[in-house]
């Protein structure tokens, strides 16, 4: 029977056990901003450790930083640029996939934002390795297309 | 594996979203101190079109390149593009007079492009963007006797998609204003040229004659033809909220007030006997130009001193709200002298909330965005100046893929 959540006041914490078996504890404000954890909670009740098999304690500490950043009504651009800052591609891709999964919204965005910035200079090739897509152009069909968008491979910037 | 498992249980549990195209691609990878395996997921559409959103449309015509299941993507995106985040729109610099080559300027990457327009036509056209489509007329028709020679071509500069329209009808003219107007919904266009040519034997007399194209009916009609007295039309014009409005030069002498004045006509009511109206011009200007912006008609022009009006000492900026002027900004000292020679010549153009400035003696090109009152140079153009009269234009068009002539 799905317990008032909604109703506890910002004190209250949840406990979230990630894949890797690690359990953290966030405020309830937080996790109302995570769908898919509102939504084991009103399953499950608040009082027992809500299990998140898709998300590792490597990036739940991070995510979980930025929602106590939220609830408090502090993210600014610069937080948000410090946030990201020291993350690599692929550690950002698995933040953007954890963000995902949680239905967190608000990082969700913020995250997309960052992976289309960190991708639009970088080569086709780059990006394929990124998502692990296999080009199943042949080397013909590969051609023609990169000569029919010639222009946007070669952009000239001015040397800075 | 167990990890493998829960991913794709969960997934299937959790997720709202309807169809997960969903593989996983285990490439183990073990670091090289030995700690988490790496696994390379591979996007679901909805996922990898969330991220394609907030691309660039250069990044996206790259990224249609990664794969086939990537290309179907981006293809269905740039045709759907309210997915995309507004773009600012681009500039097209001429970097040659008599070739239609250029580099385009994308503000959002801050990236110049090497782009050729897919036809044969120069700077020395008058051109007019709408919505994607940039339309060229070619006004070299002084020296023919009676077939208005005037070419007319429709393109879009990224798809490189390209259509010569038929010719109006009429007589050969000695000044031809140019605009055109793309249905945001239907992608139906509307094409405005306005004629002037003297009487005859008469030096403050001249023929004016709108004409007008649809593309719904593919044909011309002339709505207006009219005899001004003291005044002519020139080359510049523009189509805003469904009126077509021209600036006129004073031919007469000593001006009343002005030397320009703007005149306005009612497109969408020419079947009621619309007429001309005119509408004063705030102060003497030089390279007086006319913009569409969201449908607000602003002016940008050279404000002239008042004892030498073809010497400008500031370039103003200004919205015609309830048919009076209102000035919107001064170009700053520091930005007016940054164009170095400024001849009283130069262009300007623009869509949306963004306008291009730039002097027709050199490649520096300034833009002022009308949201946040911000005056900003371009990245340099790749581009030098080959001989001293060499000279420089553009025009500023909507980078659309989903718009065709």
């Amino acid at each position: 029977m799905a317990q008032e959540a909604s109703s506890s006041t910002s004190s209250k914490t949840i406990s979230l056990k990630t894949g890797d078996g690690e359990i953290f504890e966030i405020e309830a404000s937080a996790a109302k901003q995570m769908k898919t954890v509102q939504r084991l909670i009103d399953d499950l009740g608040d009082d027992i450790t809500i299990p998140l098999h898709n998300v590792f304690s490597k990036e739940l500490p991070k995510i979980i930083e930025y929602y106590k950043k939220d609830i408090t009504g502090e993210i600014t651009k610069d937080f948000e640029a410090e946030f990201v800052k020291d993350l690599n591609d692929d550690e950002v891709k698995v933040l953007f996939l954890a963000a995902n999964y949680l239905d967190a919204n608000k990082l969700f965005e913020f995250l997309s934002q960052n992976i289309a910035d960190r991708l639009e200079s970088k080569s086709v090739e780059y990006v394929r390795k990124y998502f692990g897509v296999e080009n199943d152009f042949t080397p013909e069909e590969e051609s023609k297309l990169r000569e029919e968008r010639a222009w946007s491979f070669r952009g000239i910037k001015e040397d800075e | 594996m167990a990890g493998e498992t829960a991913w794709i249980s969960h997934y299937d549990e959790d997720m709202k979203k309807e169809t997960v195209d969903f593989n996983l691609e285990l490439d183990e990878e073990i670091d090289k101190d030995g700690s988490a395996v790496s696994v390379d997921i591979i996007l679901p559409d909805d996922l990898l079109e969330r991220i394609l959103s907030y691309l660039p449309i250069a990044s996206i015509f790259r990224a249609s390149c990664v794969c086939k299941r990537w290309h179907a993507t981006s293809e269905r995106f740039l045709l759907n593009p309210s997915h995309l985040l507004p773009q600012k729109p681009w500039y097209f610099m001429f970097t040659s007079s008599d070739e239609p080559t250029g580099h385009a300027y994308d503000p959002n990457l801050r990236k110049w492009y090497c782009i050729e327009l897919p036809f044969v036509g120069t700077s020395n056209w008058s051109i007019s963007s709408s919505y994607g489509l940039v339309c060229f007329m070619d006004n070299d028709s002084s020296f023919m006797d009676n077939d208005s020679r005037t070419e007319l071509c429709l393109c879009n500069p990224i798809t490189k998609s390209c259509r010569k329209l038929q010719k109006p009808p009429g007589m050969s003219s000695d000044y031809g204003a140019l605009a055109i107007s793309v249905d945001k919904e239907t992608h139906d266009y509307t094409v405005a040229i306005v004629k002037s040519k003297q009487v005859p034997g008469n030096f403050f007399q001249w023929d004016i004659s709108i004409h007008i194209y649809n593309s719904k009916e593919e044909a011309w009609v002339t709505p207006l033809t009219e005899v001004l007295t003291g005044w002519r039309g020139g080359e510049e014009s523009v189509i805003c909220n469904g009126v077509l409005y021209f600036v006129v030069y004073y031919t007469g002498g000593v001006p009343p007030e002005n030397r320009h004045a703007l005149v306005a006509y009612n497109i969408s009511n020419q079947f009621s006997q619309a007429s001309l109206s005119f509408i004063h011009i705030p102060c003497s200007l030089t390279c007086a130009r006319l913009m569409n912006m969201k449908e607000k008609l602003v002016m940008v022009g050279g404000i002239g001193k008042l004892d030498r009006p073809d010497i400008i000492k500031g370039i103003g900026i200004w919205v015609l709200r309830d048919k009076k002027w209102e000035e919107i900004v001064r170009m700053p000292h520091k930005y007016f002298q940054g164009f170095g020679e400024f001849d009283d010549v130069f262009g300007s153009s623009g869509v949306d909330d963004l306008i291009y400035i730039q002097s027709y003696g050199s490649p520096a090109l300034l833009t002022f965005d009308m949201n946040i009152k911000q005056w900003k140079w371009s990245q340099k153009c790749p581009v030098t100046k080959k001989f001293p009269l060499q000279l420089f234009t553009g025009f500023c068009f909507e980078p659309r893929l989903e718009t065709a002539p």
